[in-house]
């Protein structure tokens, strides 16, 4: 049995609007075992993004996290301060790439400089050693030429070389953790299939486990372990990919599962999606979030916020669907 | 970056030769010489004469070509008003005052400006954040003149700190350079604190949260460079206004520069004084805009690569 990497337990995240407290996420358990894969899946406004964020504690006012734990390496993250985070956490211990490499580098600044200021940061060696370091990471993530391109300026670089340099800073302290938020959403397909199989090549050869944020099921069915299915800032369904894909439970799960596009267009081969829209988060409804889109919705589902159901030993799910009394069977 | 500036300089002089002729004929449209004044009304024979001394009885393409002439040569004619005088010789004597008042103004800038702007950011929304948009708001709005007599007024007269005129030490040069300066510390503070709240919501400051680099060196390091690009950019026109509002400064402080000579010039309708120090005004601020491109060049590496690739064509 290998041990637990990170364990979050009931995290609650709310922004302090001027409308009043949105709750974006609302109580959420999960944990990630050492050189594990774990996606989490889930629409826009699901909650995802933000958990990803509070682990390194990089919310923003009026981004705040209202409640429970994130057990890393024995130590409570919320109870670090930033310093603490700042020195031992981030990009150290645990590092962070994001959704647009485009973005995500400081236009100003040469690659190969970026790179060596996270080693420096967190290691004690000297300039050109890091400067080493950070042409062995460049030619880890497969860049061409990395010589030449250590003293590139983001601009001068593809968005899936940016994407790779994003990668090469991130791992270059050898993380436990790797984060990796939406990493192929902003680039062409046939670079995030590339994209992918870097990541995966590097899990491989590193073991770094993995949070995999996205909202593309092909890209977690490629790469994570297991899977959480967030929705409305709750986790709606947990298991293995397997599980997931060919025993989904929850009624949100099997949605996005058909919601997937497929190739061969025709009247009937229609994309199927799910109606309706997520719940305001400003005041959540006191029942299942889902139950307004959800097509087997019964009484109880309005009323009451359903436990967690056991299907199998790492297979979970919320939904009322699952209890022994449900009157629905498959 | 060679070829950028030799295609700047060259584009320097044509801007150059287009203000020459510009003023040239707008002066000799205004009616009126330099000879006609009402008040000390010289005899026929005697305006006749000095017309003549002057060469201003050529006809004007010849008084113009005689002048671009003098300018390749750098010298920029005789001063009708102050006989016995060069326009170069003016502008040699009244320069190195100017240029300190514009100096000392700009540093000014720089080191109070940019500092507030980023301070508001940080504070941003906050007291301190309110206290400096409110002092940049009177500042941006109180016309210079103005300033320049209340601080005249207190520091000099009142509290006899400062001299009242003159340019005899270093001390003179403090209440015009800051009374010309206003406005613009002001209006870089603003725009330091708007595009620093900007670059502060980047993502690429998420980045560097992310490597766990500390909250001031994000800002001093990865996110002020961001930042002061734009203010770099306005600059160069920051100088206009520095070198334009000196006019009234060195009026005010009574400071012997080539302001004052400008003012006067256009009054006695004194033709190559007010044509020199317009042709030296203009090639100053034509070099401080190169100046400021090429800075701009060096702090965004954007900038820097298109630069080259067209020098290259």
């Amino acid at each position: 049995m290998t041990r637990d990497i990170i364990k979050v337990k009931n995290l609650k995240i709310s922004f302090f609007t001027h409308l009043g407290e949105v709750q974006a996420v609302r109580g959420i358990n999960f944990h990630i075992k050492n050189g594990e894969v774990l996606g989490i899946v889930g629409e826009s406004g699901s909650g995802k993004s933000v958990t990803a964020l509070s682990i390194l504690k990089l919310l923003q006012y009026p981004g705040v996290i209202k409640n429970g734990e994130i057990v890393f390496g024995g130590e409570d993250l919320v109870k670090k301060s930033e310093n603490e985070m700042n020195k031992k956490i981030r990009g150290n211990k645990i590092s962070m790439i994001f959704q647009d490499p485009m973005t995500s580098l400081n236009p100003v600044f040469k690659i190969g400089d970026q790179i060596t200021e996270a080693i420096l940061i967190h290691n004690k060696i000297s300039r050109k050693n890091a400067r080493k370091k950070a042409l062995e990471m460049l030619e880890l993530v497969s860049i061409a030429s990395p010589e030449i391109r250590v003293n590139n300026y983001p601009h001068e670089l593809s968005g899936g070389m940016r994407q790779r340099v994003m990668i090469a800073m991130a791992l270059s302290c050898q993380p436990d953790l790797l984060i990796a938020d939406e990493p192929t959403t902003a680039l062409d397909v046939t670079i995030q299939a590339q994209i992918i199989l870097l990541l995966k090549e590097l899990q491989r050869k590193t073991n770094v486990s993995i949070l995999l944020i996205t909202h593309d099921l092909g890209v977690v069915a490629d790469i994570c372990d297991r899977i959480i299915v967030m929705y409305s800032g709750l986790l709606m369904e947990e298991g293995s990919t397997r599980d997931i894909f060919y025993n989904p439970l929850h009624p949100y799960t099997k949605g996005l599962l058909k919601a997937v596009p497929t190739p061969e267009i025709s009247k009937e081969n229609r994309l199927l999606t799910i109606p309706g829209k997520p719940p305001e988060l400003l005041n959540p409804p006191t029942g299942c979030p889902f139950a307004k889109r959800c097509p087997y919705v019964m009484n109880i589902c309005t009323r009451q916020l359903p436990p967690k159901f056991r299907e199998s030993e790492h297979h979970y799910t919320m939904c009322w669907l699952l209890h022994p009394s449900c009157p629905i069977k498959d | 970056m060679l070829n950028y500036v030799i295609k700047r300089i060259i584009s320097m002089i044509i801007t150059l030769l287009i203000i020459v002729t510009i003023t040239f004929i707008l002066m000799h449209l205004v009616p009126g010489g330099p000879f006609t004044d009402s008040e000390r009304a010289l005899s026929p024979a005697v305006e006749q004469a000095l017309m003549e001394k002057y060469k201003l009885n050529d006809p004007i393409w010849k008084q113009y070509l005689e002048y671009i002439k003098g300018i390749i040569r750098f010298d920029l004619g005789p001063s009708y008003a102050y006989t016995g005088r060069n326009v170069t010789d003016l502008i040699k004597n009244g320069f190195p005052v100017t240029a300190k008042l514009a100096v000392i103004s700009f540093v000014l800038i720089l080191i109070i400006g940019v500092p507030l702007g980023v301070t508001s950011a940080l504070q941003h929304n906050k007291f301190m954040d309110r206290l400096i948009m409110v002092f940049s708001t009177l500042g941006v709005t109180i016309p210079k003149f103005v300033i320049a007599t209340l601080l005249l007024f207190l520091f000099a007269y009142k509290l006899k700190w400062f001299p009242i005129f003159g340019a005899e030490s270093l001390k003179s040069y403090i209440l015009p350079a800051i009374a010309n300066a206003l406005a613009s510390i002001a209006y870089i503070t603003r725009l330091n604190r708007s595009s620093m709240l900007e670059v502060l919501e980047q993502d690429y400051i998420r980045t560097a949260r992310a490597k766990g680099v500390k909250g001031y060196k994000i800002v001093y390091k990865h996110a002020l460079k961001n930042a002061t690009i734009p203010t770099v950019t306005v600059l160069g026109t920051q100088m206009v206004t520095l070198l334009s509002g000196s006019f009234i400064i060195e009026k005010i402080f009574a400071l012997p520069g080539i302001g004052r000579y400008f003012v006067q010039s256009v009054s006695n309708r004194d033709y190559p004084t007010i044509m020199g120090v317009t042709i030296f005004f203009s090639f100053m601020l034509l070099l401080m805009t190169l100046i400021v491109d090429i800075a701009y060049g060096y702090l965004d590496p954007r900038v820097r690569i298109q630069k080259t690739s067209k020098g290259d064509k």
